[in-house]
């Protein structure tokens, strides 16, 4: 058996999972309409233009809930949604980043097929407080059948009424489309997500303006994680204390966490924020092949690697990974046992943002592929210890450069994996192969 | 204003500026790739990046606004890291191949590595190789050498106001490209040669020929359109290398159009001629300047021959200088003839003096164009891009024209119609503009222009088509009134370099009767091209006993004439040219003479005293030029002068073509290739 699970913890307890945006997985035909309906779905919309709810009670209700963007920055839902200029004369747009790409990133996905309806119930809610006239969820290339599924929910949710011109008889028109990407990794990035929306090259724009002032066409445009969405209609239904109930302080309510690697059962974990990783370990099956764990990166490539003895007494949340040096991230959580090549591992991650640099900016479109090479170098045996220090050096020259954070995130696995595993760097080095 | 410290020193700037606009106009170097003045902000280089208090991250100083109280760093020890960086990224993709780079010498990379750049690079991996691609005859590409800036990009969307060129494929395969199997066509490319920072774009024709530190550098006026763009030609060992432009924020800002900056090629066409020619039977035979002197004298000395009142023709050219106009006005008065057609393109002027009774540079203080006729992408293309800036501005331009074009910009309203019905259109503009008439109940295209006129402040651009046509006399009171009542202005788009002065030296008389003469001479250009009239030419040529061309070369119709003498291309020759804001500009000598060719007031002067005119001891081409001044109006006169006379006009209109503008145009191969592209399209 595992030796990693603590039989003291009581990681049965299933307080400690919460379903909120996937909480129509369980059910029968969780994606339809119907089963959403079942659960009072589109209560929350009708009950808001019924009774002509004032935006800002809503958008206070949201800063109560403490939910965070779940796209990976973390950043406050209600202040962002403040931004928005309410009594802007013209079209304003909202829009659902579902364009998850980095590796290990699967949670969107889910939402879209076993839950679309709330998302979509969240983005008219966020549209009748953002006073947005359209809305597009812009989804990932590779998954085209959840693209098509998408489409489909939407055409029921047109038939009953909830989108389109007068919803629910209340005067509010709110029209929302599913775009799909072409599996960008950097239409992900909110700019070049709004470029790609365009019809244009998806390359990140210069910050500020920021969307809320000059969006899609120029116009005010609020982008948000499909997660981040499909909280809303529980949040409003329940209240922002509830939701903040199912957290912990500065972290409120319930995270998905997508955990991949070396376990034995991975797949999507929504927990409640605060949980600790030993627990959503053991939910995961454990480490695989009763191996030990070495290492863990908690929230997608792009955030730092934690080795197993920090983060085996981490909390899952915003605060307790920081504390770390890692994030939260998007919550992809990826597990690394014993066997793994970290020197491969690396390799694998410099080539991912190797190729899907857009190529705009100097210091990464540049950087991203000398890293790669010199990372490459190393796993061919053609390496020396001092490019060890290049690798470091040239990842920094990148960090805090360029006009998107792609180039920190290229950056941060390779500054993180040598911080903790400099030892299996140079063994590598040393000996042209791991040394386990 | 607001009170920002750059290194330590307090200044005060206006609120709108970026960073690097602020050090510009401080003398304080940024170095800087991708940001261009004239263009869009790319913020993708990262060469600009500076140190800002306060701000955890250094900002790049070509997207940052200043605020009040910023502390910028430009020589901080972090601004330097990133300068360093950003440098040693730069360069491990680029091939380092100066010796053999055209660019090497005037390269921003070159000069900005020197500088800014670490000497040493650690880069030992392979390098990036990108094919290069065929942008057509114009601008070459080494694309190895490409630092994705992007201005080339910006540049052809934003002021060619077509994208002709994209940055394809992602990260480090990104790279420059034209559509498929499509050339780059704009009428201002060439500018994309100037605008890259390094070698990866660089002039077709120039290539290889010259190191620009062996150059000498001549400024000039580009002779090709009524803007009067100020260039410099690159010299070396007698003959042009290379032209440029050269910057006139009033004139033509920093861009040149293609034509402009490729005409230079047809300064050495082997149709220049290299001797005066005399007719000798049914063969042209090269003789020397004092004979070809000598026939002038017994050919032409008025009172030997018995001239009488009109008895000899003169056809001009609108790239006459404005001496030569006026040596020429003189020598007709001498032999006492009205018979000059100073202008070939245009049969005649209805209204006086045309031209653009505003500055340049004020065309974009108004809300709004209304561009009535001309073909400004052939006629003027550098005003256009002026249009086109507006249109960026959130101006409206809007078009009236007797044919389609496709000015590459986003019309507000358009208005095309045959030329009898667009001249109706005109009147019935102008008639609800100023009231003098009820719209129609619903809106047409018409009464929105006129709702405009009487709303807006608007520029109304009136092409030289129009001026020729008699219709204008029909509408010229009221734009006249218009003018009065609102906050309306007039422009005149005149075609030729020196137009407007010629104008204004033969008081707008551009007749030549159709009758026989005793002589006719011919300057400077081909009828069978360059007039509107070609047969009336051909027929004097035919009637008239003795026939003189005065050109640098060779034409189809080289036999029609009794003697030819050559004269200099525009490069060999100095003058003065009026250009359409009536600007008086001056240039000089840039070459010395092709052959035994010599500049055309030299030939003029010498002309004149073997006919004995008076008064004709000018020793330089100052000198005339301080004569032939006087004839020139200086007052800005807002009021149209309508010239209502009885003409033959045939109300032909000249169609006006870019590359087939003038002789040496036609002769730069580089040009006429291009020509050949676009139609074969």
């Amino acid at each position: 058996m595992n030796e990693i699970i603590d039989k003291n913890i009581d990681f049965m307890d299933t307080k400690d999972f919460f379903k909120i945006c996937l909480r129509t997985q369980d059910l029968k035909n969780p994606g339809s309409i119907k089963t959403y309906q079942s659960l009072g779905g589109y209560g929350q919309i009708a009950k808001i233009l019924e009774s002509k709810i004032d935006p800002q009670e809503l958008i206070n209700e949201i800063k109560i809930s403490g939910l965070r963007g779940r796209g990976g920055a973390g950043f406050p839902t209600g202040i962002k949604w403040s931004f928005m200029p309410r009594d802007y004369d013209g079209t304003k747009y909202i829009v659902c980043n579902s364009d998850e790409g980095e590796p290990g990133t699967f949670k969107d996905r889910d939402i879209i097929r076993h839950n679309p309806h709330q998302l979509i119930e969240g983005m008219i809610i966020a549209a009748y407080i953002m006073n947005a006239q359209v809305g597009f969820n812009y989804i990932h290339g590779e998954i085209w059948e959840d693209y098509k599924f998408f489409e489909k929910a939407l055409d029921d949710a047109r038939k009953a009424g909830f989108l389109g011109k007068n919803i629910l008889g209340s005067g509010f028109d709110f029209e929302l489309h599913a775009v799909h990407g072409y599996g960008a990794y950097i239409c992900g990035e909110e700019t070049a997500l709004i470029e790609s929306i365009e019809g244009k090259k998806g390359q990140p724009r210069y910050k500020p303006p920021f969307p809320a002032t000059y969006g899609i066409y120029g116009q005010p445009t609020n982008v948000n994680n499909t997660e981040t969405f499909a909280s809303i209609p529980w949040i409003i239904e329940h209240g922002g204390q509830a939701f903040m109930a199912h957290g912990v302080e500065n972290s409120g309510g319930t995270k998905i966490f997508s955990v991949s690697g070396h376990v034995e059962k991975p797949g999507n974990y929504e927990i409640q924020l605060g949980m600790t990783f030993k627990q959503l370990l053991n939910e995961a099956g454990g480490v695989w092949k009763g191996r030990k764990l070495k290492a863990v990166i908690p929230g997608g490539p792009s955030t730092p690697v934690l080795p197993a003895e920090i983060i085996m007494d981490a909390t899952l949340d915003y605060d307790g990974l920081s504390r770390l040096g890692s994030s939260v991230g998007a919550g992809s959580m990826i597990i690394m046992d014993d066997s793994t090549c970290m020197v491969k591992a690396l390799k694998r991650l410099s080539y991912f943002f190797y190729e899907e640099s857009c190529g705009q900016c100097t210091p990464c479109r540049e950087g991203t592929g000398w890293v790669y090479r010199i990372i490459n170098r190393i796993y061919n045996g053609k390496a020396t210890l001092e490019d060890l220090q290049l690798l470091t050096d040239v990842s920094k020259k990148i960090s805090g450069r360029t006009i998107c954070a792609l180039g920190d995130a290229a950056a941060t696995p390779v500054l993180s994996f040598i911080k903790y595993f400099r030892n299996d760097f140079e063994d590598f080095i040393k000996h042209k192969k791991t040394v386990s | 204003m607001v009170k920002v410290k750059i290194n330590g020193k307090t200044i005060k700037v206006e609120k709108k500026s970026t960073i690097i606009e602020v050090a510009d106009s401080n003398d304080i170097e940024i170095p800087r790739f991708c940001y261009h003045k004239k263009l869009s902000i790319a913020a993708n280089c990262r060469m600009c990046l500076v140190e800002v208090k306060n701000f955890p991250k250094p900002l790049p100083a070509c997207a940052t606004y200043v605020s009040e109280g910023m502390e910028i760093f430009t020589k901080s020890k972090q601004t330097k890291a990133c300068q360093q960086d950003v440098m040693e990224f730069l360069l491990i993709n680029h091939p380092l191949d100066c010796p053999i780079c055209d660019q090497g010498g005037e390269c921003d990379l070159q000069d900005t590595a020197m500088s800014f750049g670490s000497p040493k690079s650690r880069y030992t991996e392979e390098k990036r190789v990108v094919l290069n691609k065929n942008l057509g005859p114009l601008v070459s590409t080494d694309l190895n050498r490409c630092i994705q800036c992007s201005r080339c990009v910006r540049f052809l969307q934003e002021v060619g106001g077509m994208q002709e060129l994209g940055l394809i494929g992602r990260g480090e395969h990104a790279e420059i490209s034209a559509y498929v199997e499509k050339s780059v066509e704009s009428e201002i490319s060439g500018n994309i040669i100037d605008l890259c920072p390094v070698g990866a774009l660089t002039s077709k024709p120039f290539r290889y020929s010259a190191r620009t530190w062996e150059m000498a550098r001549k400024s000039t006026i580009s002779p090709h359109d009524s803007l009067g763009s100020n260039i410099e030609a690159h010299v070396k060992d007698g003959n042009v290398m290379r032209i440029l432009p050269k910057e006139n924020e009033d004139i033509n800002e920093c861009w040149i159009s293609d034509r402009d900056r490729f005409s230079y090629l047809g300064v050495n066409h082997d149709s220049r001629i290299k001797k005066p020619l005399v007719k000798q039977g049914n063969v042209l035979k090269e003789i020397d300047w004092e004979d070809a002197l000598q026939i002038i004298e017994s050919k032409l000395h008025p009172i030997r021959n018995n001239f009488k009142e009109d008895d000899i023709a003169f056809f001009g050219s609108d790239q006459l200088t404005l001496e030569e106009g006026f040596l020429l006005k003189k020598i007709s008065e001498h032999f006492s003839s009205n018979q000059v057609n100073y202008n070939p393109k245009i049969h005649v002027n209805y209204v006086s003096n045309p031209h653009l009774n505003i500055k340049i540079n004020e065309i974009e203080s108004f809300d709004s164009v209304i561009l009535i006729g001309s073909n400004l992408r052939d006629e003027n293309p550098l005003i256009l891009q002026r249009l086109r800036k507006m249109t960026l501005n959130n101006k409206k331009i809007d078009l009236i024209h007797y044919e389609d074009q496709d000015l590459q910009l986003q019309l507000d309203h358009k208005l095309i119609k045959p030329i009898e019905k667009i001249e109706k259109s005109i009147l019935e503009i102008l008639e609800i503009a100023l009231d003098h008439k009820k719209a129609k109940k619903n809106q047409t295209t018409e009464s929105g222009l006129a709702e405009k006129l009487k709303t807006q402040n608007v520029l109304i651009l009136i092409g030289q088509d129009f001026v020729s046509r008699e219709s204008i006399l029909g509408y010229g009171e009221m734009l006249n009134q218009l003018v009065k009542k609102s906050s309306t202005s007039i422009g005149f788009l005149p075609t030729g370099a020196n137009s407007v002065g010629l104008n204004q030296i033969f008081n707008d008389k551009n007749d030549v009767d159709n009758k026989s003469y005793k002589a006719s001479i011919t300057f400077n250009h081909e009828p069978e091209h360059d007039s509107i009239d070609e047969d009336l030419h051909k027929e004097i040529i035919k009637k008239s006993s003795f026939n003189i061309l005065i050109s640098a070369y060779q034409t189809k119709q080289d036999k029609s004439y009794d003697l030819i003498l050559p004269s200099c291309s525009h490069f060999e020759n100095e003058g003065s040219f009026v250009n359409l804001e009536n600007k008086l500009q001056t240039f000089t000598q840039v070459i010395p003479p092709k052959h035994e060719s010599k500049p055309l007031w030299k030939i003029l002067r010498v002309l004149g005293n073997y006919v004995e005119c008076d008064n004709f001891n000018y020793e330089s081409c100052t000198a005339v030029k301080k004569d032939a001044v006087k004839g020139l109006l200086s007052n800005k006169n807002n009021n149209l002068e309508l010239i209502n006379k009885q003409s033959k006009n045939n109300n032909k209109i000249f169609k006006f073509s870019i590359n087939n503008s003038d002789p040496m145009v036609r002769r730069s191969k580089a040009l006429q290739d291009i020509e050949h592209l676009r139609s074969t399209r």
